[in-house]
């Protein structure tokens, strides 16, 4: 006893150290897990200057590159290795004529589709750009809509647009006429607040909702699935979601405009990492649109960047 | 371990878990929603534990400065990149927004709060850490309240019709009157552009701030909707003062703008003031304007107009109007534009240019008056019958207006004016008032003479563009140059000035002859024009008559013809010059020459380039003593004149240069023997002038004081035309071309060609010698066959004649037609004949070498003389040409000259005797009124005559021009033997010929007749 109690000082000193020890070790910074990606090539330049705030990117199963150059109010045609090839459009209202055109999407026959926001359609054009046809949007109470993107189901060729005077997600059909859709405005599953750019996957359809923060996984039916992502500024957080896209295993690639990163999910919705190019992350200007071709290439819609950065994923 | 002491283990790992500095500030309000746009409110940013994507820095600095990041635009931008909102147009023409991460300048004023505020002092819109201008001094969410719908959120105040614009810039919105464009101000019609450009107005189309500024996605500087590059948004609205050009300008009635001034220097007063200039120096609507902040009263010009003091700050040439005439406040300060601008209170300028809204060209300010030329039309508003200076018209004759300069022969040193009303120089444009006169100055010579209403004017001053009196006087020749060679000619008022002053009694080098204003007759004559010829004749007839200036210079009774259409002489006037026509002019060397334009003139006078007629101006220039280059000076008032000189446009030499400018068809008499210069040098005309020293022309004709039609220069010969009696001058014995006579037996004159089947392609000619149709009297003479002006018809360039000595033949001869080798020239007129050719009695055929009574053979003498002899025939009948044979009548005389024993036809002689010449018969047949009719078979009398009743010779049955009696044709060209249905037999029809007198026998009679192995084989006959 005596002896237990000759260095009661000692011992509690040794504790308090090794606590403190503990403690400093548990409470230790986490960094921001990085996944590298090589970068190629960007897309900077039309055929007379420069790109003018970039918004969407759409490819081709050819691994055509279709780019909505929205400040110039046309959309930019390039092959699968970055050279130029066309131009679609001008500003204007006619048809073939584009008003801040936002979200591009190819379906499986090539066939290309625009947002034509302000001109409150959808134009559709074919893979060498002539005009095909088009279909208007409308928006809260029936007033003219405002389409922020479109994709086309690879399996149904149902049309999905995003349509954000009335947070929701509108259904055409391979003609353009409207089937219906889903979602209102609000903070719940099948509520969106701004939904942005979306994809359709394996029969899901990956929307994103900017200020609810995360994006949503639905099926063709718009039966909800899954979200990724949540509100904050931690990795795996958004704060101003704006690209989704889907790589050949199923990760999940996000852009986030205001924090300029491309966060990625695998499969299972889980966070992995952040983009990176070097040991740093990859800081991107302004990042919106964001697409993968059959070659797990990654294209970034940089709009402050008025370029598109292409990287090899693997 | 005591508890006590546990205790405190625990509460210390709890404060180092939970260790708390100064983030314990952040933790306010970390509510989501705020941090929406809040972002470093987020919890996130205050662990330690985890590391954010972005770092934590409430306050950065950016491009604008220190402030929250809140409002660091790339929070905005976020949101408003499309997704959300789309203000995508901002970042798109960032460079035209309104300014930020600057501080305000002494041109704005930032308000301040009021007493009942927390903060009176404070900015109402406050400016960052750095006091300079960034997204936060306008934009917050917490400004207007998001519940109202009139005006914008996110902004500090609300913004109705601009009203958040005029917080600041307060100064700009006092209207024109306090120097500043109009707001609130109706515009009728917005144009779609501005629309489409993000302008917006207020209610009812009030024009606002936002009309021309578009804060953020602007396109042009000054945060402007569009660019105002050349103050082409201000053309947007004020669409009918923003003139592309200067043409449009004039057509708009507004000051131009777009343009370069080459005249107008805008001083560096005007850009002191705040005037603008276009990128290369253009004058825009700025140069005058200023939108803000320009001069009170000033009507947002950049200085004060007051008695047109703007205008005349540029326009330094105008100034002398002040002190002339021209300034209508001296003769009536009253006096009111078209705006209800009394001069006297408006200024000089304003009494005639408004700068906008003008009516017509030049922004004229008054009603302008009728006329032919739109500036002058601005000057006849006041010079016109009962406007302001009705006593100063122009008369009914005045100078020609709208004429284009360029139709002067050098380029005019005035101005002339489109047809919109602009000036141009170099001999462009068109005549006008003020091409001649500048309204703005009265002394050409000196801009600070001043003159006023009442004053005496003359050529010095009037405001002439130059002066035009005494030694000064070239005003006329600043474009009518070419007139200057009048000056000491006989045509110079200097050299009559005794006479001119029976004129118009203003002697001048032009005004002798010529008033600008209130002439008397066309080309602005100063006398009295003489009737009855055409308007320019009659100016020059004023004085060429017999008691005028120019009475030792009369045309006389037989002058060359004026008031002819040019075209008459197969000439086709154009612009483009003069051509020949090809049909009149066969010759080819002469078809390629080139041919003079002359002036020609249209019944009225005036100078016309087509389908004009000829006038004493058209081979004179009443301006040039000489034609040649070299002028001849001084020519005295009783120097005489000459083929070079004379005032002629073409000097007249010894080819006639002038006459045969239009009568190119006789160029080729100065190549033949009819050019007097060869043949009889010494020979003169009527007028006294020597051959040799004068045009050929001259040596036959002159122009004026003729002897006669065909301005005859020489004497009438015998004969029974005029034209026949022009030849008999020199073809008669003791005429100069006495080698050349006809003979006392010759080709009949004064012949109607009714007689030889009435048509022709020879010209035939009245008892006057003029040249008529057979039907109006033209009968035949000399000129019918001859061409005296072309030795030879089928080359006008052949010298072959340009010999005394040389001989012609029937090929050349000055003949119209060769009459050789075939006897074209004869056949024109005896068509019944011109089958002759190529039949066995064109000797080419069967006599090539025999000669006819004159040794020509047929090649020199052609088919028709080796019988018969044009002129210098050996006997009248058919004008025998060759020597004739043994028979009983002179017809068969003549055959047998060819059909004889040793002639050239002994082949063909009939070997019975002739036909009984007993027989005397009557023809049935008559004959038709243009020649013998098939069938006919004529009888001669004893002289030979054709005759109805009379002797049956050789041509009764034969005509010796015709092969075959039915077919009217050339002969075969070669000898053949003939048949009864041909050897010139007059007809083989049963009802004809032989078979007329003998029935069924004829042909066995003349075959007794013709043929001797038939006549052996028949019974009758053996």
């Amino acid at each position: 006893m005596s002896q237990r109690n000759r260095f009661p000082g000692t011992r509690l000193a040794i504790l308090v150290v090794l606590l403190l020890s503990a403690c400093s070790i548990a409470l230790a910074k986490e960094g921001i897990p990085l996944g590298k990606a090589e970068h190629l090539f960007d897309l900077d330049k039309g055929p007379d200057g420069p790109l003018s705030l970039p918004s969407d990117i759409a490819i081709a199963k050819d691994n055509r590159i279709y780019v909505v150059d929205g400040g110039h109010h046309r959309v930019l045609a390039y092959g699968p290795e970055g050279d130029y090839l066309f131009t679609i459009g001008k500003r204007g209202r006619a048809k073939g004529e584009f008003m801040g055109p936002l979200g591009i999407g190819v379906d499986n026959a090539g066939l290309v589709y625009v947002a034509d926001k302000d001109n409150h359609r959808v134009q559709v054009f074919d893979r060498d750009g002539a005009y095909k046809f088009d279909f208007g949007i409308r928006g809260k109470n029936a007033k003219p809509g405002s389409p922020i993107d479109v994709a086309v189901s690879s399996k149904t060729g149902l049309i999905f647009v995003t349509e954000n005077t009335q947070h929701r997600i509108l259904v055409f059909d391979t003609d353009g006429t409207l089937l219906g859709g889903w979602g209102k405005e609000g903070v719940q599953r099948k509520q969106f607040r701004y939904p942005g750019t979306l994809i359709v996957r394996d029969g899901n359809v990956y929307i994103v909702d900017i200020l609810n923060t995360v994006v949503k996984i639905f099926d063709e039916r718009g039966q909800y699935q899954y979200k990724v992502g949540e509100w904050g500024v931690l990795p795996g957080q958004f704060y101003r979601p704006k690209g989704v896209a889907v790589d050949s295993h199923g990760w999940i690639y996000v852009t986030d405009s205001y924090m300029d990163v491309v966060e990625v999910f695998n499969s299972k919705y889980e966070f992995t990492h952040v983009l990176a190019s070097g040991d740093q992350k990859h800081k991107f200007f302004a990042p919106a649109g964001i697409a993968v071709d059959s070659r797990d290439r990654l294209y970034v819609a940089e709009m402050l960047g008025n370029k598109v950065s292409v990287f090899k994923l693997r | 371990m005591p508890a006590r002491y546990l205790v405190v283990v625990i509460f210390l790992l709890a404060g180092f878990l939970f260790q708390v500095d100064d983030a314990q500030a952040r933790r306010i309000a970390a509510k989501r929603e705020c941090s929406i746009c809040h972002i470093m409110w987020l919890d996130d940013f205050q662990r330690t534990d985890v590391t954010t994507l972005i770092p934590y820095d409430p306050k950065p600095v950016v491009d604008t400065g220190k402030q929250d990041v809140v409002s660091e635009e790339r929070n905005c931008f976020s949101c408003h990149d499309g997704f959300v909102l789309d203000s995508r147009f901002v970042w798109q023409n960032k460079k035209y927004s309104h300014p930020v991460g600057v501080k305000p300048s002494e041109k704005v004023s930032l308000p301040t709060g009021n007493e009942d505020q927390m903060r009176p002092e404070e900015n109402l819109f406050p400016l960052n850490n750095d006091g300079k201008v960034y997204c936060g001094t306008c934009h917050s969410a917490h400004g207007v309240n998001w519940k109202q719908k009139e005006s914008p959120v996110f902004l500090r105040a609300k913004n109705i019709e601009s009203s958040f614009c005029l917080n600041c810039h307060r100064n700009r919105s006092t209207g024109p009157k306090g120097g500043n464009h109009p707001i609130h101000k109706k515009l009728e019609n917005i144009p779609a552009e501005l629309l489409e450009a993000g302008s917006k107005f207020g209610k009812d189309g009030a024009v606002i701030c936002q009309s021309c500024h578009r804060i953020h996605g602007g396109r042009g500087e000054k945060v402007l909707v569009a660019s105002n590059e050349n103050s082409a948004l201000c053309g947007k609205c004020h669409s009918d003062r923003y003139a592309k050009d200067k043409t449009e300008s004039t057509r708009m009635g507004t000051h131009p703008v777009n343009i370069v001034s080459k005249t107008v220097e805008i001083p560096e007063e005007i850009t002191k003031k705040g005037g603008k200039l276009g990128k290369n120096g253009e004058i825009i609507c700025q140069t005058c304007h200023r939108p803000h902040l320009a001069e009170k009263d000033a009507a947002i010009l950049v200085k004060r107009n007051e008695d047109s003091a703007l205008c005349q700050t540029c326009h330094i040439r105008e100034r002398p109007v002040k002190h002339s005439k021209h300034n209508i406040a001296l003769e009536d300060k009253g006096d009111k534009n078209i705006r209800g601008q009394e001069v006297g209170k408006t200024g000089v300028c304003s009494a005639c240019h408004v700068p906008h809204g003008g009516k017509g060209p030049r922004m004229w300010a008054r009603t302008p008056g009728k006329g032919p030329e739109i500036v002058s039309r601005l000057c006849l508003s006041c010079h016109s019958k009962g406007k302001i200076a009705e006593h100063k018209q122009v008369g009914p004759i005045s100078h020609p207006l709208g004429r284009a300069l360029s139709r002067l022969e050098q380029p005019a040193r005035l101005p002339g004016f489109t047809k919109e009303g602009l000036k141009k120089t170099g001999g462009k444009g068109r005549v006008s008032c003020a091409s001649c006169h500048n309204p703005h100055q009265w002394d050409p010579d000196d801009p600070g003479k001043a003159s006023k209403p009442g004053d005496p004017s003359d050529a010095g001053n009037r405001f002439l563009r130059i002066a035009n009196d005494g030694p000064r006087a070239n005003l006329c020749r600043a474009c009518h140059r070419e007139k200057g060679g009048v000056r000491g000619t006989k045509h110079d008022g200097a050299n009559m000035d005794a006479l001119a002053k029976a004129g118009n009694g203003a002697p001048g080098l032009c005004k002798t002859c010529h008033l600008v204003h209130k002439g008397k007759g066309p080309r602005l004559w100063a006398r009295k024009p003489m009737p009855g010829v055409d308007p320019v004749s009659s100016i020059c007839l004023s004085c060429h008559n017999e008691k005028g200036l120019g009475k030792k210079k009369t045309i006389g009774e037989h002058s060359h013809p004026v008031a002819a259409p040019i075209a008459n002489l197969g000439i086709t006037a154009g612009p483009d010059g003069w051509a020949t026509d090809a049909k009149k002019n066969p010759g080819k060397s002469i078809k390629n020459q080139t041919i003079k334009p002359l002036p020609i003139y249209d019944d009225k006078g005036r100078r016309v380039y087509k389908d004009g007629r000829v006038t004493c101006a058209s081979c004179h220039d009443p301006h040039r003593w000489s034609a040649a280059p070299t002028p001849v000076k001084g020519a005295a008032l009783t120097a005489e004149g000459d083929g070079k000189t004379s005032f002629l446009r073409i000097p007249n030499g010894r080819k006639g240069e002038l006459c045969a400018n239009c009568h190119f068809d006789k160029r080729p008499v100065a190549l033949s023997k009819h050019n007097l210069a060869i043949t009889a040098p010494a020979e003169k005309n009527l007028v006294g002038q020597v051959a040799k020293d004068v045009a050929v022309c001259n040596n036959c004709h002159v122009p004026h004081n003729a002897g006669g039609a065909k301005l005859w220069a020489r004497q009438y010969g015998a004969g029974g035309d005029k034209a026949e009696s022009m030849c008999r001058d020199c073809h008669r014995k003791g005429g100069i071309a006495q080698k050349k006579l006809t003979g006392d037996i010759s080709h009949p004159l004064q012949a109607d060609i009714k007689a030889v089947g009435g048509r022709t392609r020879l010209p035939l000619f009245n008892k006057d010698g003029a040249r008529k149709g057979a039907k109006a009297g033209g009968r035949v003479s000399c000129p019918s066959c001859h061409n005296p002006h072309q030795w030879d018809p089928l080359d006008p360039a052949s010298t072959a004649g340009a010999d005394a000595k040389a001989e012609g033949d029937a090929g050349t001869s000055f003949l119209r037609i060769p009459a050789a080798p075939a006897g074209d020239l004869c056949a024109d007129c005896h068509r019944a004949q011109r089958f002759i050719k190529d039949t066995d009695h064109d000797l080419r055929i069967t006599a090539p070498d025999a000669k006819n009574s004159h040794g020509q053979t047929v090649q020199e003498s052609g088919v028709c003389q080796q019988c018969h002899s044009v002129h210098n025939a050996e006997q009248a009948l058919r004008l025998w040409g060759r020597k004739p044979g043994e028979g009983q009548d002179p017809n068969e005389r003549m055959c047998r000259g060819c059909h004889g024993k040793g002639r050239v036809a002994e082949r063909k002689i009939p070997v019975k005797k002739n036909h009984p010449a007993k027989v005397q018969a009557q023809n049935l047949r008559r004959r038709a009124r243009r020649g013998p009719v098939r069938g006919y078979t004529p009888l001669f009398d004893d002289q030979g005559r054709v005759a109805n009743t009379g002797v049956i010779s050789c041509p009764t049955c034969h005509n010796p021009h015709r092969w075959s009696p039915v077919v009217m044709e050339y002969g075969p060209g070669e000898n053949v033997e003939g048949s009864a249905r041909n050897s010139f037999l007059r007809n083989r029809s049963k009802l004809a010929l032989c078979s007329n007198c003998h029935g069924m026998d004829a042909l066995f009679r003349y075959k007794y007749f013709h043929g001797e192995s038939s006549r052996k084989k028949h019974q009758l006959y053996r």
